[in-house]
């Protein structure tokens, strides 16, 4: 079986999933980079117009708005999942009765479609006849019954919860595959050293998972760049475009407004600020971890 | 049993319809109309036994026509469209229609994408402006001659012939007469103590505010379908949007200029005045219908495309219509209303290379435009033809299709739709622009400027 270990074997069976992915993923890279230097509408011939379609971006208020809030819902979300889906994993780890039903119930937003939960919490978030509002109006808390969707303030916020309830078992489960990797040992060695629980979480569980914190932040980072369907059905990108994200402004501009080359502009600046923001938090947390050893 | 004072009223709609649209959007729309219409009644006749090939080559086989539409649920929405393919396919048994449909946005990006892949259905709708486009690009199949050829332009109420033209040719068939405006709640109206639908803007401002008054919600609309503003585009030409238009393609004059801030001041004094549903941004357009039809809101602003819906309801014997309010602050024509031409249907070019299939397709249009068509459309289904027919309404049975028949007969003059007379990213600029005002979001100046930076970054 030496000859499946050559260089030139395993790249000729890479080369099918090179293909598909060269086909499906990169190619389309480029095709929407080039496409980010012209005046297209979809139909017909692009016009080459170097980078107006970027300096475009510069004044653009609705796209300064899209990244506003895209940020925001990038920096609540990471804040919300990576604290949330760390204490589920804790709970999901620890022996009690109905544990299997608990890990159920916490994965199963994962699974459903986008547009389903988009189209629950637009009912739950309605702040005129949605149940969030009508429950805290019942128990007193008015001032807290805010215009969770629809107004221009808190809409970023209620997408950052509602992706932070999406997401929370898909990244509780991948901290509890890394909970699992740290050796009993370690805590039995801590507790003889006169360790309470809460000393093991920051001094083993914590320090040991930083591997896994890089990914989850990773994963948020990538995930909140792709939210379009809970923006298209709890709040429509409105009112008037003031709660769009990035992904959601470039459908907007693409395909309703068929500006196709400012579209892919946009898109364009979704993917880059996607690796950038991936890559800086790899660099910064491996570096991080170097200095630590 | 009926009550013998209440006559069973019946409107020949061949001719009032006729006249009205031939004075209306005819003159918009004129330009190859005399050329085309000639030699075209010899293969209507064709059509009389079903089986004749009307465009001449004979089908040898079965064909199969894809067909896409614009609604998500046909079979709901578009009821007359599964009656007539059904009466279609059992007048043609070897020609099949296979039609699907997706909601308007989905298809329009569907058809755009499609296109990129040279991969369109046979026929399918579209709106007016890409219809432009897409013929421009070679997408669309000449339809000049086959329209004469198969009769259909005879069949056409002679406003809606030439209904989307490009250098002189057809491109595009009618689907529907575009007429809207503001259909009310009489019961609600009456509760509020008001006698006559409004025709003034402040007719119309002292409505809303008895409708208040009485704790009713005045005017259902939905934001979050932000296309959904059909009677506020008879607002915005009232303010001179035609007689503006070709300075504002050419840039010598710009959004922002008075007529159009007062049309922006209007909506905003409607929103301060508490118009619009409170909640505004958080429905679609089909929530504010459900609660126009549930007797939640005593306005409701769509067009002739609802009929079947309103029909359908409790409350179709209590509903009204008006174009929608008048201004006494603007200098240009008040007495307009939308009566054209909606969206178009659109045979692919890919299609009419095989000549089999072409003739098939033309077969299902002289169809649907003919005389079984027509009819299956008007009796059946309660909507309003595209084309000639002769035969009665009953207008105790179908009172909102009257309602639409009496206010397409006024002496108001026909327009067409503003939106087909801008590229889409100026139109869905204006919609937005209009949503802005509504919610609060833009002042009418921010909101004028946000559609000249659109159209200014066109021109």
């Amino acid at each position: 079986m030496h000859w499946l270990s050559t260089k030139r074997a395993k790249a000729f069976m890479l080369l099918p999933t090179l293909l598909i992915y060269s086909i499906f993923i990169i190619i389309p890279v480029f095709i929407a980079g080039y496409y980010s230097f012209t005046e297209y509408s979809g139909l017909g011939k692009a016009e080459f117009t170097g980078i107006d379609n970027y300096i475009r971006m510069f004044g653009d208020k609705l796209f300064r708005i899209a990244l506003r809030n895209t940020l925001l819902v990038l920096v609540l979300s990471t804040a919300f999942l990576l604290v949330g889906s760390f204490l589920v994993a804790l709970i999901m780890n620890a022996d009690f009765k109905g544990n299997a039903f608990f890990k159920m119930i916490v994965f199963a937003p994962y699974v459903i479609a986008p547009i389903i939960i988009g189209i629950i919490w637009g009912y739950i978030l309605n702040p005129n006849y949605g149940m969030l509002n009508s429950l805290l109006r019942s128990i007193g808390l008015d001032a807290l019954a805010i215009e969770w969707i629809g107004g221009t303030k808190w809409s970023p916020l209620s997408l950052a919860i509602v992706f932070t309830w999406q997401m929370l078992g898909f990244h509780a489960t991948i901290f509890l595959s890394g909970i699992r990797t740290i050796s009993g040992e370690m805590y039995e060695a801590c507790a003889i050293d006169g360790a309470n629980g809460i000393q093991k979480v920051f001094f083993i569980t914590i320090p040991m998972l930083k591997e896994t914190i890089i990914i989850n932040t990773v994963l948020i980072i990538t995930g909140v760049f792709k939210i379009y369907e809970l923006v298209y059905q709890m709040t429509g990108g409105g009112p008037a475009h003031q709660s769009e994200l990035l992904t959601s402004y470039m459908y907007f501009t693409v395909f309703t407004s068929r500006r196709y080359g400012y579209g892919m502009s946009i898109a364009v600046v979704i993917l880059t600020l996607s690796i950038i923001g991936s890559f800086a938090y790899i660099r910064i947390a491996a570096r991080k971890q170097r200095r630590d050893l | 049993m009926r009550k013998t004072g209440l006559l069973k009223k019946s409107i020949s709609i061949v001719s009032v319809l006729a006249l009205l649209l031939a004075s209306g959007c005819g003159a918009k729309q004129q330009e190859t109309q005399e050329g085309q219409q000639q030699g075209g009644s010899d293969s209507a006749s064709q059509e009389e036994n079903g089986q004749e090939t009307a465009g001449g080559g004979a089908a040898s086989g079965d064909v199969t026509i894809h067909f896409s539409e614009h609604v998500a649920n046909i079979e709901a929405q578009e009821p007359h469209m599964m009656k007539i393919i059904q009466a279609f396919e059992e007048t043609y048994p070897n020609i099949h229609i296979e039609i699907t449909g997706k909601e308007v946005s989905e298809h329009n990006t569907q058809m755009t994408l499609l296109a990129g892949e040279n991969d369109l259905p046979d026929i399918f709708w579209l709106e007016q402006t890409p219809a432009k486009e897409f013929a421009q690009n070679g997408y669309l199949y000449d339809l000049t001659s086959a329209l004469n050829e198969y009769g259909i332009n005879d069949s056409l109420l002679p406003g809606l012939v030439n209904s989307c033209t490009l250098d002189g040719k057809d491109y595009g068939i009618p689907s529907e007469v575009m007429m809207v405006g503001f259909f009310y709640n009489k019961d609600l109206f009456e509760q509020a103590g008001i006698e006559k639908a409004p025709i003034t803007y402040e007719e119309f401002t002292e409505a809303v505010d008895k409708l208040k008054d009485s704790g009713i919600v005045p005017l259902t609309v939905g934001a979050q379908d932000n296309y959904s503003i059909w009677a506020f585009e008879t607002m915005i030409a009232r303010y001179g949007f035609f007689e503006k238009l070709e300075d504002l393609n050419a840039g010598n004059i710009s959004w922002t200029n008075g007529d159009f801030i007062h049309y922006f001041e209007k909506v905003e004094e409607m929103r301060d005045n508490g118009t619009f549903t409170e909640d505004i941004a958080n429905i679609g357009y089909f929530e504010a219908k459900e609660r126009f039809l549930g007797g939640n809101a005593a306005m409701f602003n769509t067009g002739a495309w609802d009929i079947g819906d309103f029909e359908n309801s409790d409350m179709a014997q209590n509903m009204g219509f008006f174009w929608g309010p008048t201004f006494s602050d603007s200098q240009y024509p008040q007495q307009i209303g939308i009566k054209a031409s909606g969206g178009v249907y659109v045979v692919s070019a890919k299609a009419a290379e095989d000549p089999e299939l072409l003739d098939a397709i033309m077969k299902f249009w002289q169809f649907y435009y003919g005389e079984e068509g027509t009819r299956i459309i008007a009796e059946d289904t309660s909507a309003l033809p595209c084309s000639k027919y002769d035969g009665t309404i009953d207008t105790q049975a179908h009172p909102v299709l009257a309602a639409m028949i009496t206010a397409l007969n006024d002496d108001w003059d026909a327009v067409t739709e503003p939106f087909n007379s801008m590229s889409t990213t100026v139109a869905y600029g204006y919609f937005d622009a209009t949503f802005g005002v509504m919610t609060g979001v833009y002042t009418p100046e921010e909101a004028a400027q946000y559609v000249e930076d659109l159209h200014m970054a066109e021109r």
